[in-house]
């Protein structure tokens, strides 16, 4: 029963370890504000969940309550990381940063036009930038 | 194996501070410093099953709260350029406070 547990245990650190590395490697390599948010949310959660879902079989509820602060970090983190990211994600968005798309940066594929546009995402990028709002400003505080 | 998974973390501790290095805008600092401080709490917890000392829970478990807070002071910080909220640099605060 014990070598179970420390193999459950063994394996979700070690997978808990590769998911950090992963969003490490994404915030590294990825191309945008918002998609490198995406990749750090992988460690937040997947990563952070697994290691200490590995540290609690291993740990039980033990005498000094290990297991309940153990819980209690991965609740907190469960609960902050998210808000944390979409109030950056909202604050990037209101600063003006356009969203990376598969045409690549809008003002790149602006030069572009006879690009496919299935989606229709260029042809609004264009009239936005013509219009002289390439995004959604904030409201005026008065 | 808590060493494979320190190890694990330390790589993706160096490639959080080359992109907080490295981030053209300030948001891409502010959300590799966000991971960099989940990823100390993580290393935190490993080392306090490492080293069989669990008083480091509890400094993990502080470590979570300042850094979610962090976060939010930073970037209000970056918005409004002042921690007082939107419109204290431009007259008295509704408070009485004094404006920085």
């Amino acid at each position: 029963m014990s070598l179970i547990l420390d193999i459950l245990s063994w394996a979700c650190i070690v997978v808990g370890g590769i998911f950090c590395l992963l969003s490490g490697i994404g915030l590294l390599r990825l191309p945008d504000v918002f998609t490198r948010m995406h990749a750090a949310s992988l460690g937040d959660t997947l990563g952070a969940g697994l290691v200490l879902l590995g540290l609690l079989l291993q740990a039980g509820i033990g005498a000094d309550l290990v297991g309940v602060k153990l819980i209690l970090i991965l609740v907190f983190l469960l609960f902050t990381s998210p808000v944390a990211t979409h109030a950056l994600a909202h604050a990037a968005l209101l600063d003006g940063i356009v969203p990376w798309t598969r045409h690549g940066r809008p003002p790149d594929a602006r030069l572009a036009p006879e690009d496919p546009d299935e989606d229709g995402f260029l042809a609004d990028a264009r009239d936005d930038l013509e219009a002289g709002t390439t995004a959604p400003r904030p409201p005026q505080e008065s | 194996m808590i060493t494979t998974g320190c190890l694990f973390i330390l790589v993706t501790l160096a490639l959080a501070l080359l992109r907080a290095v490295r981030g053209p805008s300030v948001y891409d600092r502010i959300v590799a410093v966000n991971t960099f401080g989940t990823m100390i709490v993580l290393l935190l917890v490993l080392l306090g099953f490492l080293t069989d000392r669990p008083e480091f829970e509890d400094i993990a478990l502080l470590y979570v709260l300042i850094n979610f807070a962090s976060t939010i002071a930073v970037l209000k910080f970056v918005k409004y350029s002042s921690l007082a909220g939107p419109g204290a640099d431009r007259g008295a605060s509704p408070k009485g406070g004094t404006a920085p």
